[in-house]
């Protein structure tokens, strides 16, 4: 195992560990903070390849992990909410804390099962794994979540495991920034366009609003 | 066989024995200071010890047999842990190939099954109580000290501590991969639920959360002081293989003579106050979680453990 | 002089729809509507010219064009221009709209330019963009009529979309490991190895893009967005964006030889007669006309996804389908945007007696209502046969036993319940008319006279290119 690997393997259970979390808190603004880091993690992930391999695509798609999913999302994210920042939870997941937690760890086992099933042949490096299963996570979050900003949450959860993928293994893949950019704006339009339709056409934007907007 | 092993072994038991209550004593006295109290001082626990020996012991009306035996049992078993698990020494000692990390862990579990089957047996609510809390926690804390023992066999490929304290002081790449340091995490979640360290137990007088002391509400005198001093041991004993199997496996003589063992206690001793100290800080910073909220804490310490074992699967390497 | 050949069309194509979407941002909403206007009859000119030109090959390293994106061509393009012309009656009686009318020409020609998009491109990355650019322009348009129920409609679109396609995007990324490209012509010119991770590409691909076609399990987002949008974005939503995620997921499909891996195509046929099934059953207890006709639409996408699993006859059938009934589906929304404005309700309980009330309407929602639920002579009959003959010509005779079910199921579904709408005794008391400004009708009878064609007349004319499509995906035809 050389330097690279180990990089790449502790920063990757350092995200998979950040998706553990998420999955088992329901305080928004901590879940907020919590993508925030997830993020840059895959930042130094994405800075760390771009270095080793001398790759601008990777360089750029860590400036943008850094920029819009660190930065510029988590901000407005966090200024939409920030009347009430210190009470605004999830209700009905704080109650289910054991059962996140519990069902976020057996979900990654079996994703990785699959993973070793199905793809270990064409990805031997060492913790392919982790983006399949950070994928399934960012699925499991938006499946069992209600809240509008714990879904967007989940959206850029999911939007990391793709640039996770994409950095790991796939590198060449043609376009492949242009794709994630789009993901990005695309994770711009949802948090930004919609909140504040959200708050011209329901005339607030109280928690209440929030809660009951499910996708 | 040679005498300086045999006198290791002693030693290594005397050494548990003997200073269990005064790392329980400094760890009173430190939260003390944290409170803003001078607080008692750290020898307090021996003069404890020596007083509830000198009490005259009680014993309920329907208790039977099981009440008296217990703390000698659990006494037992601790005093077997003592000498296999690695405490002063960074090599197996005669005893330690008795049984491996798992058996060690069975044998904490026979040591607080039996002061659970007292507990019942003395017909007291509140010592029923205690039990039963005891019991509902342990459903999740078990497992979790299963799945830790699994990630340090897979670190390893044993189930030796002594091979992995090796392995870890050797290879800084073993200790700095992720199974190690997530096993590391959920080992210290799970040590401060066990010894009944804040956000899981306060312990005093007639606090409404506890567990552990609420098991032995009812033994009195001597066999309250035998209680007592299997608590210390117990996390004489957590203490000691959290930091030499998991956290700071550095620096032991591995010269199997008495002068290197009793280095090595002072080594230990050392490390053991870090710890204690890192322990009164998180117990200072933190609140008690509500009751029903433990389960998530030890969740949470549960999934940890299975994401060591899960990041090996994944990474292919310890 | 320039000839009207391949790249002049196809710059065309894509410069008409891009400019209008820009150029309908004019402050001036006559000028806006206009040039939202000329772009779309310009797009669907160069669609039609390219069609009977028969032009296919590539130009510059991401653009082709063959029969298959053709075919979709011309039906995207015919729907987006209807649509933009039916826009304006509906437009002016919304009352208080989130967009201005120039902000939603914009959106809804950048809709349809994202849409081409995804149809000229030979990349499958760049198509993967184009389909995800479709969300972000259609997104905001659900909202036009402000109510709570359309924001969370959007919501659930962009969220369930956006998903899916993170699924699409994945199946990509093992795409291209497994065979180094990404080229969807080079692809089905050389077809690689199947392999586990190639099969499983093209199943991650069939959930992903599955997500947007709306296959059932992931089909959440389809009726909300179908019954809150605006009618005229509905009938694109309905008739050509479902086919145009589908066409996404040929493409990758396409990478498999022919006869497909036996487990892919089992998985398409589950997937198939899943949506079929459940659709038809759905529609039954609709209470809302755009809710029926959004799950009507599912079931057909449960009908092409069941033909082009069979292969064959019936992959052709799939595709006169998808073409004959985007055109047909298109009408039904504007009849019922017709009724929806007139009546101010979607519910079908509130609604009775069109036939007396709105004459050119009602008929026209009958006839197409019967259109897209495949009764003769319309195309989408021609399609549904030839689907069960494929079926029973493949020796699958529980299949063709479930699409005649399942078209059964919502054949009467539908026609029962718009029938009752249009024949139904009136109300009493009467409900109280809305508008009562029936406009826009025309271009219900137009595309439905354009279904009407597929199933009678025009097929000799679309034939080479349905054909070359058909053999294409790996059709092999009598």
């Amino acid at each position: 195992m050389d330097g690279s690997a180990e990089v790449v393997a502790l920063v990757g259970v350092g995200i998979l560990l950040t998706a553990l979390y998420l999955q088992s808190e329901s305080f928004v603004d901590p879940l907020i903070r919590g993508i925030a880091v997830q993020s840059l993690l895959l930042a130094v992930l994405l800075g760390w390849l771009a270095w080793t391999t001398q790759s601008v695509d990777l360089a750029i798609l860590a400036g943008l992990a850094v920029a819009v999913r660190a930065g510029l999302i988590p901000y407005v994210l966090r200024r939409q909410i920030r009347a009430f920042r210190w009470r605004m939870r999830e209700l009905h997941a704080a109650h289910r804390v054991t059962g996140h937690a519990l069902a976020a760890v057996a979900l990654a086992i079996i994703a990785w099962f699959v993973f070793q099933q199905t793809l270990a042949s064409i990805f031997p490096q060492p913790g392919a794994a982790l983006p399949f299963v950070l994928l399934v996570e960012g699925l499991l979050m938006l499946a069992t979540r209600s809240n509008t900003i714990v879904q967007v949450i989940g959206y850029l959860e999911e939007e990391n495991a793709v640039v996770y993928a994409g950095a790991l293994f796939a590198q060449g893949f043609p376009l492949f920034v242009e794709v994630v950019v789009f993901l990005d704006v695309l994770g711009v339009v949802l948090v930004a366009v919609i909140l504040s339709i959200q708050r011209d056409v329901t005339g607030t934007l109280e928690e209440a609003a929030l809660e009951e907007l499910a996708g | 066989m040679d005498w300086a092993t045999q006198v290791v072994n002693i030693l290594q038991a005397a050494t548990v024995l003997l200073l269990s209550p005064l790392i329980a004593g400094v760890a009173y006295r430190w939260k003390a200071w944290t409170e803003s109290r001078s607080g008692p001082s750290i020898f307090q626990p021996y003069f404890d010890l020596a007083k509830y020996l000198r009490k005259e012991t009680l014993l309920p009306q329907n208790s039977s047999a099981v009440f008296l035996v217990a703390p000698f049992v659990a006494f037992g078993a601790y005093l077997l842990i003592s000498v296999v698990v690695p405490v002063i020494t960074p090599y197996p000692i005669p005893f330690a190939s008795t049984v491996d990390f798992l058996g060690g862990g069975l044998l904490f579990g026979l040591a607080g099954t039996v002061t659970l089957l007292a507990a019942i047996d003395s017909g007291s609510n509140y010592a029923a109580l205690g039990a039963s809390r005891t019991v509902s926690f342990a459903a999740f804390a078990e497992p979790t000290l299963i799945i830790v023992f699994f990630a340090v066999a897979v670190i390893t490929g044993t189930n030796n501590p002594y091979v992995t304290n090796n392995l870890l002081a050797s290879s800084t790449s073993a200790y700095l991969a992720p199974t190690h340091l997530l096993v590391t995490a959920a080992f210290f979640l799970l040590l401060l639920a066990e010894t009944g360290k804040l956000p899981v137990e306060s312990v005093g007088l007639m606090e409404f959360g506890m567990l552990e002391d609420g098991r032995i509400f009812e033994h009195s005198g001597r066999l309250l002081g035998l209680n007592r001093w299997n608590g210390w041991l117990k996390q004489f004993l957590l203490y000691s293989v959290f930091v030499n199997v998991f956290l700071l496996p550095w620096g032991m003589d591995a010269a199997p003579t008495v002068g290197g063992a009793v280095e090595n206690i002072g080594l230990l001793l050392v490390k053991l106050l870090l710890l204690v100290g890192v322990i009164v800080l998180v117990e200072a910073t933190v609140a008690k979680v509500r009751l029903f909220k433990i389960r998530d804490f030890l969740a949470l310490s549960f999934s940890l453990a299975v994401f060591a074992v899960f990041a090996f699967a994944v990474l292919g390497v310890p | 002089m320039i000839a009207f050949g391949d790249p002049f069309g196809l710059f065309v194509l894509l410069a008409a729809p891009s400019a209008a979407a820009v150029l309908a941002l004019i402050p001036y909403p006559a000028v806006s509507q206009a040039v939202a206007r000329a772009g779309a009859v310009l797009a669907f000119a160069a669609a039609a010219v390219l069609l009977a030109t028969g032009a296919t090959g590539r130009w510059g390293a991401y653009l082709g064009l063959d029969p298959l994106s053709e075919v979709f061509l011309l039906m995207v393009t015919g729907v987006y221009a209807t649509s933009i012309f039916y826009s304006r009656g509906y437009l002016e009686h919304v009352a208080r709209p989130f967009l201005t009318p120039q902000v939603y020409y914009a959106l809804l020609s950048a809709f349809a330019f994202s849409m081409i998009a995804v149809l000229v491109v030979t990349d499958l990355g760049l198509m993967w963009i184009g389909v995800e650019a479709t969300t972000v322009a259609s997104a905001l348009l659900i909202v036009l009529e402000r109510r709570p129920s359309s924001v969370e409609a959007a919501w659930r679109y962009t969220l369930v979309a956006s998903a899916g396609l993170t699924i699409a995007l994945f199946a990509l990324l093992l795409l291209y490991v497994s065979t180094g490209t990404l080229d969807a012509l080079q692809l089905a010119a050389n077809p690689p190895a199947v392999t586990l991770p190639v099969e499983m590409a093209v199943a991650l691909a069939l959930v992903g893009y599955g997500t947007k076609v709306g296959l059932f399990p992931m089909h959440s987002w389809l009726p909300d967005a179908h019954s809150e949008a605006p009618s005229p974005v509905s009938a694109m939503f309905s008739g050509v964006l479902l086919p145009t995620a589908l066409y996404a997921f040929l493409r990758v499909y396409r990478v498999l030889p022919s006869p497909a891996p036996a487990v892919i195509t089992d998985l398409l046929l589950a997937f198939g007669i899943a949506t079929a099934l459940v659709a038809a059953f759905l529609i039954q207890r609709q209470r809302s006309f755009k809710r029926l006709l959004a799950y009507s639409s599912m079931e057909v996408m449960g009908l092409a996804v069941i033909g082009i699993a069979i292969g064959g006859v019936a992959l052709y059938g799939a595709l006169i389908l998808l073409v004959a009934h985007a055109f047909a589906k298109s009408a039904a929304f504007y009849c019922g945007g017709n009724v929806l404005r007139t009546t101010g309700t979607n519910r079908i309980d509130e609604i009775r007696n069109l036939r007396e009330t709105m004459p050119a309407t009602g008929l026209a929602w009958v006839v197409s209502a019967a259109a897209v639920t495949g009764a003769p002579p319309f195309g989408t009959f021609l399609g549904e046969l030839l689907i069960v003959a494929g079926a029973l010509a493949a020796g699958l005779v529980w299949v063709a036993a479930v699409v005649v079910v399942a078209i059964l199921v919502a054949f009467l579904g539908v026609n029962s319940q718009i029938g009752r709408m249009v024949f139904g005794e009136p109300l009493v008391p009467p409900r109280p008319v809305a508008t009562d400004s029936e406009s826009g009708w025309g271009f219900a009878y137009l595309n439905l006279g354009v279904a009407l064609a597929i199933g009678v007349a025009a097929l000799p004319y679309l034939s080479p290119a349905l054909r070359g499509a058909a053999v294409f995906l790996g059709g092999s035809l009598p």
